[in-house]
This record gives C-alpha cells, sequence and structure tokens, in this order.
C-alpha cells in the first residue's frame, strides 16, 4: 500500500531522488525527457508499482499526483514538473 | 534515435569540460549531429575549446534559462572544418561568462525541467544524433535533472582519494536514478602510475570496468584548452582514447535501442 500523504509539497530533483519506494522514483523520471504514454505508465504501474493499473490505489496514485502537479498529463503524454 | 551523455565529475578540475568538448568531436567526426550544452553555468569554459566568444547581442542558454529566449536562438554553430568536412555538426549552447549574469543565476537559479525542454526542443529542429551535457562538479538539482534524463552518465576522475570517494557517491545517485549506462573514466593519470593497476582499484571500488585511463599529457597542457586534442594531436595516447570511449558510447547506445 503507497502511502499518499508522503507525496505532498514542491517536487525537485533531490526529493525524487530521495522517494520511496522505487516505483515511485520511476513513474516520475518516466515524466521527464518526452514524457511516457498512457500505456508506458502501465507497465510501471504493474511491474515497478504492482499495482494493477486500472484498480482504484493506481488511479488514486495519478490523481493525488495530479493533484499537487507531480505528474500531469498534457496531451498525449504524463510529464513531471518541479 | 537521439542519445544523451552527461559528462560529470563530482569534483572540479578532472577536465570534464575537455572531455566533453573532445567527445563531441569525435562523435561528430562519424558524421554525428551533435548539440553541446555548457550547463556549468557557475564556472563555464567548454566554449573556450571551441574558440567561441560571445558577440554582442548573442543570446546564451542563461537566457534561455532565465530569460525565456528561444533555445533555437541561443545554440551556435561550432563545427570545426575538420568534422564539416566529415560531415558531422556540433552546436553548442553556451552559457554566459559576464558576472552579473552568473551571479543572477547562483542567486535566483532556474526551473531545471526547463533544461529538459531546452534538449528536447531542439532534437527533432537539428536531427541530433547526441545531445552532450558538459555538467557543474558535485551534485546539485541541475547535475541530477541531467543525469536523470541521460542514455549515458560519463564520470570523470582522476587517481585521487577525493575522486574516489566523490565518484562512488555520484555512481550511487546515478543507480538510484536508474541511469541505463554509467562510463567510468580516469583522466589526468601521471606517468608514474600503472594503467592496469588504476584499472583494477576502479573495478574493485565501483564494480565498473574504466571506459578509458586518460593519461596526464604535457601536450594537451601546452595546448591550454587553446584547441581540440582530438584535431590537433590526432595521434595522440589521449586523443585515440578519446575515440575509443566515442566508439564505445556509438556502439553500446545504438544497441540500447534494440
Amino acid at each position: 500500500m503507497i502511502d499518499l500523504d508522503a507525496f505532498s509539497g514542491k517536487l525537485s530533483m533531490s526529493r525524487l531522488l530521495s522517494l520511496e519506494p522505487v516505483g515511485i522514483r520511476r513513474l516520475l523520471k518516466s515524466g521527464l525527457r518526452r514524457g511516457a504514454t498512457n500505456d508506458e505508465v502501465a507497465v510501471i504501474l504493474k511491474n515497478d508499482c504492482q499495482l494493477d493499473p486500472e484498480s482504484l490505489p493506481a488511479q488514486q496514485l495519478l490523481e493525488h499526483f495530479k493533484a499537487i502537479g507531480w505528474f500531469v498529463y498534457h496531451g498525449d503524454r504524463w510529464k513531471t514538473h518541479f | 534515435m537521439v542519445k544523451i551523455v552527461s559528462v560529470h565529475s563530482f569534483r572540479g578540475g578532472t577536465g570534464k569540460s575537455n572531455l566533453s568538448a573532445n567527445l563531441s568531436v569525435s562523435l561528430a567526426m562519424m558524421g554525428k549531429r551533435i548539440a553541446v550544452f555548457d550547463t556549468d553555468l557557475a564556472s563555464p569554459g567548454i566554449h573556450v575549446l571551441f574558440d567561441y566568444t560571445a558577440a554582442p547581442g548573442d543570446l546564451l542558454i542563461n537566457d534561455f534559462l532565465q530569460a525565456n529566449a528561444p533555445i533555437k536562438k541561443c545554440i551556435h554553430d561550432v563545427t570545426p572544418r575538420q568534422v564539416r568536412a566529415a560531415k558531422g555538426r556540433i552546436w553548442l549552447a553556451p552559457a554566459s561568462m559576464e558576472s552579473d549574469k552568473i551571479a543572477k543565476i547562483i542567486r535566483e537559479g532556474y526551473e531545471v525541467e526547463k533544461l529538459n525542454d531546452a534538449m528536447f526542443g531542439l532534437i527533432d529542429e537539428l536531427k541530433l544524433d547526441y545531445v552532450i551535457v558538459d555538467t557543474h562538479p558535485g551534485i546539485n538539482e541541475e547535475t541530477l535533472l541531467s543525469a536523470a534524463v541521460s542514455d549515458a552518465l560519463v564520470m570523470v576522475m582522476r587517481p585521487d582519494s577525493q575522486d574516489y570517494l566523490g565518484t562512488a557517491v555520484a555512481i550511487e545517485v546515478a543507480e538510484r536514478l536508474d541511469v541505463p549506462q554509467i562510463n567510468l573514466v580516469v583522466n589526468k593519470l601521471p606517468d608514474c602510475f600503472e594503467p592496469s593497476s588504476v584499472k583494477e582499484k576502479v573495478k574493485a571500488s565501483f564494480d565498473y570496468d574504466p571506459s578509458a585511463i586518460l593519461p596526464l599529457s604535457s601536450d594537451l597542457l601546452n595546448l591550454a584548452s587553446g584547441g581540440l586534442a582530438v584535431l590537433e594531436y590526432p595521434d595522440h595516447q589521449w586523443t585515440l582514447q578519446v575515440k575509443q570511449l566515442a566508439s564505445l558510447l556509438e556502439s553500446t547506445l545504438q544497441d540500447s535501442d534494440d
């Protein structure tokens, strides 16, 4: 179970580096460069976060990140914001 | 597909900018199209190696990061004649040498994701094969971002105890960020050091074989950043090893596309 309350405030690279579990770091890293497609995010959720991409916890995680502005869907890709 | 290579060192004085410039030229001599970003904004210098001096009105990477100038106007073609003959191209995003702009960037910083946007804003436009990032030594927000978006991190160190300790920290950070490839380069190896011993020590310290062990060279010292060693001394041992490093990056990074 991922504790969403652990993720709040402003994101920075040093913050990203310190995040646990590793799946969260990988998810946010995927939003760098050109960003991540829905399919790429689904693979990370499944393989690295051990979350079924369609499950409520996975959707709550993405909604939380959107709400705090860390991981936002733009056009056709998820982008990480600092 | 474009490859991003960050050249980094934990401490200053390792020859990181010199290696960045010469590695860029070596790749461009293979006909590659390269953009070089100077993100060592507090102590820029790679432009000197490319014999670039900002003319009045020239826009630099500081102007993109802090004043929203278009990134395309902040890069400058610095392709040497020999590289152009080899069908390669090099563009440089130089950092400002003006003290007020250096002070401003240190004082105010900038949004690191703009660095990401700068690179990817140019990749398609210039049909780049490589982005080479000459980073600021040590660990800060910008170097973390550079590492995180890199396909390969070239870590430069001298055979010095402080460098061994610092490099270990930088590698730990890179591994935590899942950097796909780490290449260790030992630079400025004095004559009195046996390369095979250094290779063993590096392997024992980091569990990576060094990708290159470059000699401390009086020829390079004499060049004093007044040119690019791979062009000035094409048969020098230092040059040959930098070319091998470029070939290694080209082969391993292209393999990673498969």
